[in-house]
């Protein structure tokens, strides 16, 4: 945490009452959150051109690299026929449900030995040691215990997003700086409400940078879950495509997971900007 | 009269690894209420050992610590901390910093929390974050929240030490005319020497190593002390000499004796 808790920095404004009072509006201005920048759109934009020119042109055979219209054509046939809603549906259950329970449960193991030191003892070595484990490499197991309904699917997308969630939320948690728990001390508060008012405050910038990173972590291992056999979503889009070859049809389900995780990207910094307003707002910057 | 803090052998020995580590040593001291007391001293003298005791927060010491002729066994309402950082909560706005502490219904909190707001001169700040405050500013505000509670006691470990000297006097000032109007029993934990001339009735310097309340220098200055005038040099070279910092010291001036500046008057408590 960047914010200055620990030492004050030296007073430069000298006449402090009127002028530095005025320096500081009420509310400060939000970062990039009136008008769109165009500039983000600029390479996708570029991308599409070349990509457009190199069909036209037929620089590479249409059987390799489709031209965005047949893409667009794929989109919008899925998007009529309702298969698109039912894979996008499907692959966003199952990644939902993963990360929810996967996040709730580092959550929850994370806080737990961030807050206790006998539960460190007790646990953290052993989470450690299975955090080496490639998360993907248990797809096998998976299958071979839980077949190949969703089960293994979302066991795989939750066991990804426990580790980031776990790690940051221990951090986050060690980390609160201990002369603002003494704050709450001076005021006789219990245990629960330094938790409440200081602790979880505090560690909360660490546990949505965890949450954050556990939530494209989760987007990745479901496109591989549902690689390994799925009857839905956009995995077995992916699958649909190369078995009948039909490049077209993979670019479109690429597309689809770019802009659905886009997506998700924007939800949680729109929440992340809200939950964290205070760490925006700093005098002269 | 009535005793608002009193220390009785007060002693403290930490556990260091490098082994058992006495900070403070037969601290006797009394505090009336109201009264402006400074703890002067070199750091290791064991002045904010002292004050965390009285607050409350350590209460591993030896001895007797009373408020109000009760023994300390905790923080409590009665008695507002002030720390060298603000420590106030960045996630909250200065309001709810303020109101931090306070208990009881939300109209009475919001009322009491304004009238903190202009008694530290905030007025207009109250949804300012601490992170959009100066140094002063912010600890004008740790000020509020210290007496937030209507505390009989304000304790104040080094409060001003982190701003600048402009700053600091502001500051000082502030919390003179705090002090003078609502009657609290003020305890400053200070290394700077000037700031205890300016705002104290008492300074208890103590030595350090393991800390010991050397004497008690009365200054019967009036309120408010120019900073400038020669009584004002005359109290601050008195203490300079305690430290014989002051230049005018003879060379042989142990550390247990008195400056030849100090004032009969004074009363001495030698541990």
């Amino acid at each position: 945490m960047s914010t200055g808790t620990r030492t004050a920095p030296p007073d430069t404004h000298h006449a402090e009452t009127p002028s530095a009072l005025e320096k500081v509006p009420a509310r400060t201005r939000r970062r990039g959150a009136r008008r769109p920048d165009p500039l983000p759109w600029l390479l996708p934009l570029g991308v599409l051109a070349v990509w457009q020119l190199a069909s036209w042109n037929t620089w590479m055979d249409p059987l390799l690299l489709p031209s965005p219209g047949a893409v667009a054509r794929v989109l919008w046939d899925s998007a009529g026929d309702g298969t698109l809603v039912t894979d996008l549906s499907a692959s966003i259950e199952r990644w939902a449900s993963g990360f929810l329970i996967g996040a709730s449960l580092g959550l929850l193991l994370g806080s737990l030995v961030g807050l206790s030191v006998l539960s460190e003892r007790l646990l953290d070595t052993s989470v450690q040691m299975l955090r080496t484990v490639p998360v993907s490499g248990l797809s096998p197991l998976l299958i071979v215990w839980l077949g190949l309904d969703e089960a293994p699917k979302v066991v795989l997308v939750a066991v990804g997003s426990f580790f980031p969630v776990y790690i940051n939320t221990f951090g986050g948690i060690r980390n609160v700086d201990r002369k603002l728990v003494e704050v709450g001390q001076v005021f006789q508060w219990n245990r629960p409400t330094v938790l409440r008012r200081i602790v979880l405050p505090a560690a909360l910038p660490e546990i949505l940078n965890g949450i954050r990173y556990a939530l494209g972590v989760a987007w990745v291992l479901l496109v591989l879950a549902e690689l390994l056999g799925a009857t839905s979503g956009l995995g077995f889009m992916l699958n649909q495509g190369r078995e009948l070859s039909r490049v077209d049809v993979v670019i479109a389900a690429l597309l689809v997971f770019a802009v659905a995780g886009k997506a998700v990207d924007l939800l949680v910094r729109a929440a992340e900007r809200r939950l964290l307003r205070w760490r925006d707002l700093h005098a002269g910057a | 009269m009535s005793i608002a803090l009193s220390l009785r052998g007060y002693g403290r020995t930490f556990t260091t690894p490098a082994g058992a580590l006495r900070a403070v040593d037969g601290v006797d001291l009394d505090i009336a209420p109201g009264e402006f007391t400074a703890l002067v001293g070199p750091s290791g003298c064991g002045k904010s050992t002292i004050l965390r005791a009285v607050a409350g927060l350590d209460t591993r010491g030896e001895g007797e610590v009373c408020a109000g002729g009760d023994p300390i066994t905790g923080p409590h309402a009665s008695r507002g901390l002030v720390f060298q950082e603000h420590r106030l909560f960045p996630w909250q706005s200065v309001a709810k910093n303020i109101g931090a502490g306070l208990r009881g219904d939300r109209a009475a909190r919001e009322r009491r929390v304004a009238e903190l707001l202009e008694l530290v001169g905030l007025e207009g700040f109250a949804d300012a974050y601490p992170g959009q405050l100066s140094g002063g500013m912010a600890q004008r505000v740790a000020i509020a929240r210290a007496l937030a509670p209507a505390p009989d006691v304000l304790l104040l470990d080094e409060p001003f030490g982190a701003l600048d000297a402009f700053t600091r006097i502001r500051l000082q000032d502030a919390l003179h005319d705090i002090w003078a109007a609502h009657h609290v029993t003020a305890l400053l934990v200070t290394h700077d020497i000037d700031e205890a001339v300016a705002l104290a009735q008492r300074v208890v310097v103590l030595d350090p190593r393991p800390g010991r309340v050397r004497r008690v220098h009365e200054i019967d200055l009036p309120y408010p002390r120019d900073r400038a005038s020669a009584r004002f040099a005359e109290h601050r070279a008195a203490l300079l000499g305690d430290f014989a910092l002051s230049g005018h010291s003879p060379p042989t001036d142990s550390p247990h004796t008195d400056s030849p500046h100090t004032d009969p008057s004074e009363e001495k408590h030698h541990a």
